[in-house]
């Protein structure tokens, strides 16, 4: 089951803020699911491969070539905020 | 309106013989979308663009030159990327993205001559059954506004519904084609896992996402599925077989053809209207030529908790990339890069988003990847090796309800987010699975909502569920029925 440090901890791995007043209806959504996936546990699988869609059939990998993708306008055509051909963010190390 | 009088061919050749502009049918197309605004089905009406290549299309008949769906109005669920359009997956953080390329299926589509109309709602990053967790609002079922369409592709699957374009194409992760499909009254068909690529999609889970077809009519789903098949170097999940020409092949001969009926599908929980429409469209099945064999799939109980690990996992790592940095919804009030992420995501997203990226992290995260994804993608080996093993011995494809009930009231479920994960468990083991499956019309309930027949097929066999489908399209009207705002 997970508590409130738990849920806060993922949150932090997912990069999501979570309100103090959000907080306990994740909470406790977290626990029925997890309860409910409790089942799984009631079978078997030592021996079993975890499951693919194509076990035996071979990958397919395009030439190692290069190939025209998003020009660099295309790729900052959607930019919240941009400085010349740069994304533009805020400061990573604060200046204090 | 668009309905099942004529084929997509028939609407393709009266556009050839010129009976008929697609200037012509462009309008007719964005005349009932306007409409039927209420319903919510489009999030972008493509208007301007839609009318010059109407034009264009025009010309291109008058030049002699033929295309497949040439002049055909198309809706796309706004998840497949449509260069130069907005394409939002239903959320507020992609609110304003413009696609800077088109998804595959898309490009097929253009080339093929369609049209596309618009983008349609959709649950957001297709999370969702019911078309209510879009950020643009819920879209509504055209045989009953106060119920769900279903969804995630719930905007697609009312588009051909209520008669706005005669075939749409929308995205099946968990069900997300066919339920909107069963509840809306039209056929909704998701292929094998690595029929059609995914480029361009926005990913949700991308071991279960598959592009898929909705339509009328058998034929026409068929149509539209061989063209926007097949191998593409921009997908490495795609397959490199032939894709068959599931029109041409298409046949309403199915005697002899082994029908299994699962005993788990038809448990506790199954509506019994549901029940009986079913029940009595196996009988017709019967009637065609077909043997219906019992089966068992036993580890059925066990897809929705596998689902919802795997996917969600799966889904917190797609979702990872939306951070307000390159492109999308970017928080104002963030103190550091750091906090720049939380405060986009946490405003950027839904609940039913943060929910399964929460649950994704959590399954993946140290001390808990083994005891759940690990596990999970075992058990569902089981799972697909329920499949393998009756087709193997005892059936060519299985047959039963789509969903449990028919479409549900806005609002009945969206508090209780485990009740709405189990109404996905008829339609979840076949993506778990890969396998292709369609939903067609068989009936209505008492209250006029309609009703979906499942048919699951092996593994790249799309041709035998798309015969079923047609030849008990033969002998049924289920599929012709129009919902009354529709009429008149």
């Amino acid at each position: 089951m997970s508590d409130n440090e738990q849920v806060k901890h993922t949150a932090k791995l997912a990069r999501l803020a979570i309100s103090d007043g959000e907080l306990p209806v994740i909470v406790d959504n977290f626990n029925r699911i997890l309860d409910f996936f409790k089942i799984i546990d009631e079978v078997d699988t030592e021996d079993l491969p975890e499951y693919s869609h194509y076990p035996d059939e071979d990958q397919h990998l395009r030439k190692d070539q290069t190939v025209h993708a998003l020009t660099t306008e295309q790729a900052l055509s959607n930019a919240p905020d941009r400085q010349d051909n740069m994304f533009k963010t805020p400061l990573i190390v604060s200046a204090e | 309106m668009f309905d099942s009088a004529k084929s997509l061919q028939e609407l393709q050749t009266a556009i050839t013989d010129r009976t008929i502009l697609a200037q012509e049918l462009v309008d007719k197309s964005l005349t009932i979308i306007e409409k039927h605004k209420q319903l919510n089905s489009f999030i972008t009406v493509c208007s301007d663009i839609a009318k010059e290549r109407a034009n264009w299309a025009d010309a291109h008949v008058a030049g002699g030159h033929k295309l497949p769906l040439l002049g055909i109005p198309v809706a796309v669920k706004d998840i497949l990327l449509v260069n130069g359009t907005r394409t939002t997956a239903g959320s507020r953080i992609l609110e304003n993205f413009i696609a800077p390329y088109s998804a595959t299926a898309v490009r097929k589509l253009v080339e093929a001559g369609a049209i596309i109309v618009g983008k349609c709602n959709l649950d957001e990053f297709a999370m969702g059954s019911t078309n209510e967790n879009s950020y643009f609002g819920p879209v509504l079922n055209p045989w009953n506004l106060d119920c769900v369409s279903g969804g995630s592709s719930g905007g697609s699957a009312v588009a051909v519904a209520s008669g706005m374009v005669p075939v749409a194409i929308g995205t099946d992760t968990g069900g997300s084609i066919r339920q909107p499909a069963s509840f809306c009254g039209v056929l909704g068909i998701r292929p094998t896992y690595g029929r059609v690529s995914r480029y361009g999609v926005i990913a949700y889970a991308s071991s279960l996402d598959q592009v898929g077809v909705f339509a009328r009519q058998a034929k026409d789903a068929a149509q539209i599925l061989e063209i926007i098949s097949g191998y593409d170097e921009k997908d490495g999940t795609v397959s490199n077989r032939s894709v068959p020409s599931f029109s041409k092949d298409l046949n309403d001969n199915i005697k002899g053809l082994r029908i299994g009926v699962p005993k788990e599908y038809f448990q506790a929980g199954l509506n019994s209207e549901v029940r009986a429409a079913i029940e009595i469209a196996l009988n017709e099945l019967k009637k065609l030529g077909a043997d219906l064999v019992d089966i068992e799939l036993p580890h059925t109980k066990y897809a929705v908790p596998v689902y919802y690990i795997i996917a969600p996992a799966e889904a917190s790592s797609n979702l990872g990339r939306y951070d307000g940095i390159r492109y999308g919804y970017r928080a104002t009030s963030a103190k550091s890069l750091a906090d720049l992420y939380e405060q986009t995501r946490a405003t950027g997203f839904g609940a039913e988003t943060k929910r399964r990226i929460l649950i994704g992290t959590y399954v993946l995260s140290k001390g808990y990847f083994d005891r759940y994804y690990k596990k999970a993608r075992k058990v569902q080996s089981l799972i697909a090796s329920d499949f393998s093993n009756v087709f193997a011995n005892q059936c060519d494809l299985i047959a039963g309800p789509t969903v449990a009930t028919t479409a549900f009231k806005i609002g009945e479920k969206t508090a209780d987010p485990l009740a709405m994960y189990l109404s996905d468990i008829l339609t979840i083991p076949a993506n778990l699975s890969g396998l292709p499956a369609l939903s067609t019309p068989c009936g209505f309930d008492s209250k006029g909502l309609p009703i979906g027949l499942q048919l699951i097929g092996q593994k790249w066999a799309e041709q035998t569920i798309l015969n079923v489908a047609h030849s008990y399209q033969q002998v049924t009207d289920w599929h012709k029925h129009i919902p009354p705002i529709s009429r008149g």
